[in-house]
């Protein structure tokens, strides 16, 4: 089937079995369920319900170094996203994962990021903050020195509805063996409520000018 | 629509497609299948591992081939028009029915030093461990690979003891550390530790870890978040939990689970 199935009404009949079907556009196995007993929406009876938790939307491996990682024309039938990131930069010093979003199918969006974050920089921990900045930090990331890559798990809730500005939230860090640095952060994009349509992963003080390092590798989730 | 009683004489009825396009495996006729059922049950083909080819499975234009894979409790699907990009795009590409999958579930019938998997499969992506657990002192959780104790683990970590917040960082240490747990002495107050193994399988840099947990009792508490390194390229075949200072605590649970 391409897409989720709408119907409910259609699979009858056959008392006692399940009808099951594929969501090729979507990597979505769907099963009917007769006598649902979950609650609020997901509960519908009878409902079709996801065989899938988590499907990954894509994996990206860099064969060579690469300046910006983008996940475009992304699936909208999920509740959230999810993209976990592993990697190092092509250059001596550490900088932070980067995030930004495009949406509405459009270019990707350089301004109007706002983040709120914890760090600890080796013994030393604090807060920081930006306001409507041209990019969203997700954590740090080492620069090429003994082979310590960095790595962060981010997630944009509801990134599918119009209702709010868009947000994220994300840890991660990096430990380059004698020194290292970590943040917890969460912020929004004042300059879109729309639907995310895309994701780009690129560096964060100077985006798409330091190369991620082949081998760094990065996985998008629809998380249902 | 082809229709076949239950030789044994039973209510079950077997269908192979009716008039309305559906095909149907089983109908019982009376309602759900009990949990105690011995049969009426969908069989699909098993397969020990992932399927490797997509050329074998074509011929029926609509459809999409299903098998499961007894080696890694995955079910597969090939989508024979795939759209997701990059390198889960291929059209036809086989795609996995389960996003996380438990591979073992550890709970301490008695003290135990420290909780190994072993032999974990190597085709997911990513894994993923939630542990709620005590030690007989309480202390901190940490974690070891491969059977390595060597002093080839390093650890930054974000610590909070009460409202107080610090940062620590531990290099060259014989293991990597994540979250705090309470001891026995705190009867039924648990530490809860979540962590993440990003490209476990991957040789191409030393292995991370992405985790945070903690403890408290009903007067005080602390938690952590950490990011820690193991000085090791090699792909992580074993993982190893444990509690520095005394034993895990009876009754204390590990889950692992495999992220495609």
């Amino acid at each position: 089937m391409t897409g989720a199935p709408a119907s409910t009404s259609g699979p009858t009949g056959y008392t006692g079995t399940v009808a099951h079907v594929f969501d090729v556009s979507n990597n979505m196995p769907w099963f009917l369920n007769p006598v649902n007993t979950f609650g609020g929406s997901t509960g519908a009876t009878p409902s079709w319900v996801a065989g899938n938790g988590q499907v990954l939307i894509q994996k990206v491996v860099l064969a060579g170094a690469t300046g910006t990682v983008t996940f475009s024309a992304i699936p909208q039938v999920f509740n959230h996203l999810r993209l976990v990131c592993m990697g190092e930069l092509n250059q001596a010093s550490a900088d932070n994962f980067g995030v930004r979003i495009g949406v509405g199918g459009g270019a990707i969006l350089t301004t109007g990021y706002d983040w709120q974050y914890t760090t600890s920089a080796n013994i030393t921990a604090s807060g920081g903050q930006g306001l409507s900045s041209i990019i969203w930090p997700a954590a740090r990331i080492s620069g090429n020195v003994n082979a310590s890559p960095g790595c962060c798990d981010i997630q944009f809730p509801c990134y599918s509805l119009g209702t709010f500005n868009k947000s994220y939230i994300a840890y991660g860090g990096a430990v380059p063996q004698v020194t290292g640095e970590s943040n917890i952060v969460s912020g929004s994009c004042r300059s879109t409520t729309s639907p995310i349509t895309s994701i780009a992963i690129t560096s964060y003080t100077t985006p798409g000018t330091i190369a991620y390092l082949s081998g760094s590798a990065f996985y998008l989730y629809g998380v249902w | 629509m082809t229709t076949k009683n239950n030789p044994a004489g039973s209510s079950f009825t077997f269908v192979a497609a009716d008039e309305r396009g559906n095909s149907v495996t089983a109908s019982s006729g009376g309602g759900l299948l009990l949990t105690g059922a011995t049969g009426g049950f969908l069989y699909v083909p098993g397969m020990t591992g992932a399927p490797a080819s997509t050329s074998g499975p074509t011929g029926y234009t609509g459809t999409v081939a299903h098998v499961f894979d007894v080696s890694n409790n995955m079910p597969w699907y090939l989508n024979p028009v795939n759209t997701f990009g990059g390198s889960t795009g291929a059209t036809p590409s086989w795609v996995a029915g389960n996003g996380q999958v438990l591979i073992q579930r550890i709970i301490l019938a008695g003290a135990t030093g420290a909780v190994t998997f072993s032999g974990i499969p190597q085709v997911f992506n990513n894994l993923k461990l939630l542990c709620i657990c005590k030690s007989v002192a309480g202390a901190d959780f940490s974690v070891r690979f491969n059977g390595d104790s060597g002093a080839n683990y390093d650890s930054q970590l974000v610590n909070v003891s009460g409202s107080t917040v610090s940062g620590q960082i531990v290099s060259a240490d014989t293991q990597a550390y994540i979250g705090n747990i309470q001891g026995t002495s705190s009867v039924n107050y648990p530490g809860t530790i979540s962590f993440e193994i990003p490209a476990y399988t991957s040789t191409t840099f030393f292995k991370t870890i992405i985790g945070n947990g903690g403890s408290n009792t009903s007067a005080s508490g602390s938690s952590r978040v950490a990011w820690c390194t193991w000085r090791n390229t090699t792909n992580i075949t074993s993982i190893s939990c444990q509690s520095p200072t005394g034993n895990l605590a009876t009754g204390s649970l590990f889950y692992l689970y495999g992220i495609w």
